[in-house]
């Protein structure tokens, strides 16, 4: 890069972090929120092998949203939020019900639900998009997110959903863990685990919903899956992958504003995905635990100690 | 029943949709024995454990465990998974693993006190894991995974020990500090159940032995059940029996 654009690139981001406008204070908050919120959410889905129902449930969001539009006549977040949160529930639900014979499995059955609830949304949004007040409703946002569009109203109401989902995960950190670890065992202490998965079913559909703002329904499992999948090359224990999935998910969240405010027309959930997966290279080249490299350096080692004198 | 049985199974039928897997089974353990489940592959072994832990709604039919039923009675009962149920690539030490087995006593959020704390470290100790306790266990051999598993249940404590297969895959060193292991707890008073698949150890390592092929085909001492008539009927003509001197031995 010539040293006229790393400067012009510098003072833009210095300009977005020291927040003088209250749009680029909103979006770095709403990012972060988001990045956090699914980086603890997505652990949990990432270590129960989970991950694509977070992104079936984000793609089915969409119809939701596009209904509750049709319905309403207006871009009234409550009314959006809701059609998304339904619409997600109802894809979750349509997964678990047609995969439950033994002709369709779970992985066709998240493909059909993605693609046909993705499908309805698009046409509706078509078109709304053609219609005269359609135009001006920028629904287009809730493909790749906009996260300079979220309102304080809505930033509230994300930040509050966190610090509840937060709590809840503290309090049932015990027994969630132990059924992602080992379901049977959690049975046998007669722990509820279909109100657990349940309740995990649940948090992911809030995640999904408080984050297609910000992110968009194309991507916001992304943001479900990359964080908790890089922190597994971090920590050999799960509150270390939790912590290092929350911090990674918040600072892609933040780079990925920053980017997306100093690149004008650049959507906030591609960037914010960018610098998570670049998060994730890092770890699988230089993590701790399983990356590449402490991995050769370990084999190196063996190897010198198995011959001494002889490495060489 | 008497009130000092430990496990008592009374007419039990258990089914997969339409088709019966366990047929009319009746089981009855009382403190302070070691106890095999034997049968073939499909003989409903699995099925019954899961039964027995809660993981699987009965037809008909009462499990009751140190005289209570259901929930109350499965907390007398410690739980010993097959090692493949297991996602061997979690995020956690086999420490963390042994320290699951106080979460049914320390509830959701009470911190672990010294008798907790005692308990994991004791467990450990009893099958030489100690050592190892910080490595991560998708990074310990077959044998080490299976004594962390038993860790754990002896960190529950309990009155009822069930093992699902706790030999298979594991090396001859870890087979023998099990069952050195199941005797300790034997000799403690308690009973311990373990599905087993291997018939050629089968008499040295157990008191008691029930043969289940659907049905219960025989239950009761070793040395009065494990003849080549019970074994054959359990296993059907899959069996190669060979009388040698007094003792039995079987090849499936």
């Amino acid at each position: 890069m010539e040293t006229g654009s790393t400067d012009i690139f510098l003072s833009r981001a210095a300009e977005f972090f020291s927040l003088q406008y209250d749009f680029a204070l909103y979006a770095l908050l709403a990012a972060v929120l988001v990045g956090v919120i699914c980086g603890l959410v997505g652990t949990f889905m990432v270590l129960r092998g989970m991950s694509l129902v977070g992104d079936a449930a984000g793609h089915a969001t969409l119809p939701g949203v596009a209904i509750a539009f049709l319905l309403t006549g207006t871009k009234s977040a409550p009314a959006l939020l809701l059609g998304a949160l339904v619409s997600a529930v109802l894809g979750a639900m349509t997964i678990t019900w047609i995969s439950r014979g033994p002709r369709v499995r779970a992985d066709a059955a998240i493909g059909i639900v993605l693609s046909t609830f993705f499908g309805l949304g698009i046409v509706l949004l078509s078109y709304i998009q053609a219609s005269p007040t359609g135009q001006q409703a920028g629904l287009s946002e809730y493909l790749f997110g906009n996260a300079a569009a979220v309102t304080p109203a809505q930033i509230g109401v994300v930040a509050l959903a966190g610090a509840v989902l937060v709590v809840l995960v503290g309090i049932f950190y015990r027994p969630l863990s132990l059924m992602v670890f080992d379901e049977r065992f959690a049975q046998s202490l007669g722990l509820p685990t279909h109100w657990l998965e349940l309740g995990l079913m649940s948090a992911l559909a809030v995640a999904v919903v408080l984050s297609i703002q910000a992110v968009g329904v194309i991507l916001v499992a992304a943001m479900l899956i990359i964080p908790p999948s890089a922190a597994r090359f971090l920590s050999k224990k799960l509150p270390g992958v939790m912590v290092a999935s929350v911090v990674m998910g918040g600072v892609s969240g933040a780079l990925g504003a920053m980017l997306s405010y100093v690149y004008e027309g650049v959507a906030t959930g591609p960037a914010m995905v960018l610098v998570a997966v670049f998060f994730f290279a890092l770890a699988l080249g230089f993590g701790p635990v399983g990356g590449a490299l402490p991995r050769a350096l370990r084999r190196r080692r063996a190897r010198q100690r198995a011959m001494p004198g002889g490495a060489r | 029943m008497s009130a000092g049985d430990a496990l008592t199974i009374q007419h039990l039928n258990l089914s997969y949709g339409a088709e019966r897997v366990v047929e009319d089974v009746n089981v009855k353990l009382k403190p302070g024995s070691l106890v095999g489940i034997v049968g073939p592959n499909g003989a409903g072994k699995s099925t019954l454990i899961k039964a027995i832990a809660g993981a699987k709604e009965p037809d008909s039919g009462t499990i009751t465990i140190c005289g209570e039923e259901g929930r109350r009675g499965r907390r007398h009962l410690t739980y010993v998974p097959q090692r493949g149920e297991v996602d061997w690539d979690f995020p956690i030490t086999a420490e963390e693993v042994v320290r699951q087995g106080r979460f049914a006593h320390v509830g959701l959020l009470r911190r672990f006190r010294g008798d907790d704390k005692a308990a994991v470290t004791d467990a450990l100790q009893a099958v030489a894991m100690t050592a190892l306790k910080h490595r991560q266990i998708g990074e310990l051999s077959g044998g080490q995974q299976q004594r962390v598993f038993l860790a754990r249940a002896l960190a529950q404590g309990g009155e009822v020990f069930l093992m699902d297969e706790p030999f298979a895959g594991v090396d001859a060193a870890t087979e023998k500090a099990i069952v050195e292991v199941l005797r300790a707890l034997r000799d403690a008073g308690k009973t311990v159940v373990v599905v087993h698949h291997d018939l050629v150890t089968v008499s040295d390592y157990f008191d008691e032995l029930v043969l289940l092929n659907r049905t219960i085909i025989a239950q009761g001492p070793t040395a009065e059940v494990f003849t080549p008539d019970n074994m054959r009927e359990t296993y059907g003509g899959n069996l190669a029996i060979f009388d040698r001197r007094d003792a039995v031995a079987v090849v499936e």
